[in-house]
């Protein structure tokens, strides 16, 4: 092994390790925009998970975890709650196979399955998201109206002996903040 | 009448909203099954479940609250209340207890009974096997791709579709692609020519296979199955190429890897839920337990509450009964022995109002008897007593009082003995009544004169003993009436007949014998010797005047018999006694006259008054003709109250003796040595005329007090 195969690996081995050193448990958005396609609008959004000890100890023990993304459409209102004009949630899934060693992430909305060989690139393909369509948006064309994206770990997807304790464990509440932007018809 | 209802509770509401809640204990019960399908209603249930727990321990704290402040401020049926509750919650909570207790045990024990170390190595050891099982297979695949990636060296990008497909059929590969180091698909085959997009590797997979030049991966296929990943670097190509060669594992295989893997990984989540499953099934069973503890309680509470409110309505119309107030009445709409019992409540207090409506009547119609009785009693001039059978005094009527002129009403319940102490006069008055009602139980009449006030009075007394409705002696009774006017009248009448006859039969004689003596003397004056004639002047002088005194005495006497006729007019008392006085100034050295000022009009005749005045001052007068500085005082005031006019006409004489201060007015009665006796009696014949009353006390040291009470009336019809 040469030299730089030797630095490439350390790195390798580097990266995830002070990730999981310095970035706290959650999940944040970094970006998140839809663009338009004749008639339909494409997601992509870069997010970011990282999974608490808890959850990561819950995979390895043959639990799988589901992520809810959700993107929603609002009107804004001044004194009164916001109009969401139209909600879509999408669900990933994360497995861990014992056998295999593979971390396998399913997408309900277009029913694939990816295997990786590491929870890194696992967590990251689910984490980017690119050009996802999502049908049946609607908007309210007289007013100005945002998107808004909000990805979490849905604890009711959980076993139901582990859902309330899950409630009551701050490493089980993994959810990021709004991402809000305006959207344009 | 004051109905006083029991309101009837309904709990309906509270039952469904329990029943609900059981309902949804039962819904977190089932859900805690795997397949349930309340599965995922399961926090939920948890959450409606914990808050109705909670709204129920709400609800019985503020039940205890408010039972404590009953209890503390000794309401009805506070102490029933808490006694009941505190049994319900004991029965309840011990049976409760031991089934939660013994259950979370059992619970405990069971799930970890599902563990064991033995098993925990055989699963692993399983897992273990199928790897190396699988190992072995994958490094003869990744043997097989290595000798394919062989067969592309050094060919162009351009034929490698079509060697692929031809190694792809030679090889047991399911699908070969060739990527570039940038991941690109340069080339593919698939067995299924159905398949346009191959499986491509992940990121890190390409990046491994850059790394070591080669990586092998088992995976779950798109299907049930498994599939092997080989990723191999192409040698001596250039640019570089990949070449990544699927294969899947014989579905025998497969499946058994797959149940190796499922049951392994079913045990890990099962072992590594164990704690999770405890907590849930603890927190479900604590639920229950609370609801169950909880629920009772206020069960408990809702009991008591229905039990005591009937209770507590019965002390309640009790007091107002002991009250007085009989017209509460209760209303209940229970069947059961409460209702039985209030419902006699009510017919008892039913009762007790008619009978007390009764006894009501029955208590006026006596008191409206004892007023009627009263009345009567006190308008009788007769004297009513009434004594017990210790001869005390129960009862007195207004005549008694005024004949024996004693406050005897201030004697209720004083005996014989005590009221003959307090009053000394009535001694002998007493003493007869304790003797006569001591010695004879039968009726009894008795004539008796006593002297009270310096007057004689007779009264006829009549007792009887008095008889309980049960026959049984219960006291006496006395009735006395004052027969001293009735005994003075007839007194009074027939000394108008003696003195009418008396005047009659002697007037009638003498004028004859007047007229005889004076003819005598005018017939033999002159005719008889100086001594003779001497003689028969001075006899005959003698028979004229005592002929003279005689007729004057008659007058008397006829006058008291029969008086002239009255003729009253209002007149000025102040005036007649100021007119009557001044006769006597010079006569008497020492006369004080003293009149008030406003003396009202009466309304009598001034002849006959003036005689009285005349005749009482002339009686004064003489009474003081022997002494040294003898005076006479006359005074005159008007009593507002009796409304009377009151005359006295007071000396310093000798004055009368105490034996002779009853009998004084009464006829040919006098402490004088001259004078008939009739004066004092015509006087006090003359006042009683006018409706007044005279009489005489004495004076200390000495003299004696005339004192007259007139009324004053205006009308002559008064």
């Amino acid at each position: 092994m040469s030299t730089k195969h030797l630095l490439f690996a350390l790195l390798m081995l580097l990266i995830p390790l002070s990730s999981l050193a310095t970035e706290p448990a959650g999940i944040s958005i970094k970006t998140a925009n839809l663009s338009r396609q004749l008639d339909t609008y494409l997601l992509n959004a870069r997010i970011n998970y990282q999974l608490s000890e808890e959850a990561v100890e819950a995979l390895h023990n043959g639990i799988t975890l589901t992520f809810n993304v959700d993107l929603s459409i609002i009107e804004p209102r001044a004194w009164l709650w916001n109009k969401h004009l139209s909600n879509i949630q999408l669900a990933y899934q994360i497995k861990y196979h014992t056998l295999s060693e593979i971390y396998q992430i399913s997408r309900h909305h277009n029913n694939t399955q990816q295997n990786f060989s590491s929870l890194d690139a696992a967590l990251y393909a689910i984490g980017n998201i690119s050009d996802t369509p999502i049908h049946a948006i609607t908007s309210n064309k007289q007013a100005s109206s945002e998107a808004v994206l909000t990805a979490y770990l849905n604890i009711e997807a959980l076993p139901l002996p582990m859902r309330p304790l899950a409630y009551f464990t701050p490493g089980w509440h993994l959810q990021s903040d709004h991402y809000l932007w305006p959207f344009k018809q | 009448m004051a109905v006083q209802a029991i309101r009837k509770r309904t709990y309906l509401l509270p039952a469904a909203a329990l029943l609900s809640l059981l309902f949804s204990l039962y819904l977190m019960s089932h859900a805690t099954q795997s397949s349930s399908q309340f599965n995922d209603l399961f926090s939920s249930l948890i959450v409606i479940n914990i808050i109705g727990t909670l709204v129920l321990f709400g609800l019985l704290i503020a039940n205890i609250r408010q039972l404590w402040r009953q209890f503390k401020s000794k309401a009805i049926g506070s102490r029933i209340t808490a006694k009941v509750v505190l049994l319900f919650f004991a029965i309840s909570v011990i049976p409760t207890g031991i089934v939660f207790y013994f259950s979370n045990q059992l619970l405990h024990q069971s799930i970890d009974s599902w563990f064991d170390a033995k098993i925990d190595d055989a699963v692993q050891d399983s897992l273990t096997l199928s790897r190396r099982s699988l190992d072995n297979r994958t490094l003869s695949l990744m043997k097989e791709t290595r000798q394919l990636a062989n067969e592309l060296e050094d060919e162009s990008d351009i034929l490698l579709s079509l060697i692929l497909a031809g190694l792809r059929e030679e090889s047991s590969a399911g699908e070969l692609t060739v990527f570039s180091k940038q991941g690109q698909i340069i080339a593919t085959t698939n067995l299924d020519p159905g398949v346009l997009i191959p499986n491509t590797p992940g990121s890190e997979m390409l990046m491994l296979a850059k790394q070591n030049g080669e990586f092998i991966s088992l995976e779950p296929g798109s299907f049930d199955g498994l599939i092997v990943r080989t990723l191999i670097e192409v040698k001596h190509s250039s640019p570089k190429r990949y070449l990544q060669a699927i294969y899947t594992v014989p579905e025998d295989l497969s499946e058994l890897a797959n149940s190796v893997e499922d049951a392994y990984t079913a045990y890990q989540e099962f072992n590594y839920l164990r704690s999770s499953l405890k907590f849930s099934f603890t927190l479900t069973l604590s639920i229950v337990l609370m609801f169950s503890l909880l629920a009772a309680s206020w069960a408990a509470f809702v009991f008591a509450r229905e039990l005591i409110e009937p209770i507590r309505q019965l002390v309640k119309g009790t007091e107002a009964v002991a009250a007085g107030d009989y017209e509460k009445k209760l209303t209940v709409e229970r069947e059961d022995e409460l209702g039985f019992l209030v419902n006699s409540f009510n017919d008892m207090t039913v009762r007790i109002a008619s009978s007390r409506q009764a006894a009501n009547k029955a208590q006026r119609e006596a008191e409206d008897q004892h007023a009627y009785l009263e009345t009567i009693l006190s308008h009788l001039s007769s004297g009513v007593l009434g004594f017990d059978l210790s001869l005390r005094l129960k009862m007195i009527n207004q005549g008694a009082g005024e004949i024996l002129e004693c406050p005897l009403n201030a004697c209720i319940e004083y005996s014989l003995a005590e009221i003959a102490t307090k009053f000394p006069s009535l001694q002998t008055f007493s003493a007869l009544l304790i003797d006569k009602f001591s010695s004879t139980t039968a009726q009894w009449q008795h004539e008796f004169v006593f002297s009270i006030n310096h007057k004689n009075k007779t009264i006829l007394l009549k007792g009887a003993p008095l008889y309980a409705t049960d026959q049984s002696l219960s006291g006496y009774v006395l009735i006395f009436d004052d027969v001293t006017p009735i005994i003075q009248s007839q007194r009074n009448a027939a000394w108008s007949e003696v003195a009418q006859r008396l005047a009659h039969e002697i007037k009638n004689p003498l004028t004859p014998i007047q007229l005889s003596a004076e003819r005598l003397q005018r017939k033999l004056h002159g005719k008889l010797d100086s001594a003779s004639d001497q003689l028969l002047s001075k006899s005959t002088n003698t028979i004229i005047h005592q002929v003279s005194a005689m007729k004057s005495m008659v007058d008397d006497f006829s006058d008291f018999a029969r008086p002239p006729k009255s003729k009253p007019q209002p007149i000025h008392i102040d005036q007649l006694i100021d007119d009557v006085s001044s006769l006597y100034r010079g006569q008497i050295r020492h006369l004080k006259v003293n009149i008030s000022a406003s003396i009202p009009t009466v309304f009598a005749d001034p002849i006959r008054l003036r005689q009285v005045l005349i005749n009482l001052i002339k009686n004064a007068q003489e009474a003081i003709d022997d002494i040294e500085n003898g005076e006479v005082n006359i005074s005159v005031d008007y009593q507002k109250e009796q409304h009377s006019v009151k005359i006295c006409i007071a000396d310093n004489g000798l004055g009368v003796d105490n034996s002779m201060l009853t009998q004084i007015f009464e006829p040919y009665i006098t402490s004088k040595n001259k004078g008939t006796g009739l004066g004092l009696s015509i006087v006090k014949k003359i006042i009683e005329e006018h409706g007044g009353s005279i009489c005489l006390k004495p004076v200390e040291p000495q003299g004696a007090n005339f004192i007259i009470q007139l009324p004053i009336t205006t009308d002559k019809n008064n």
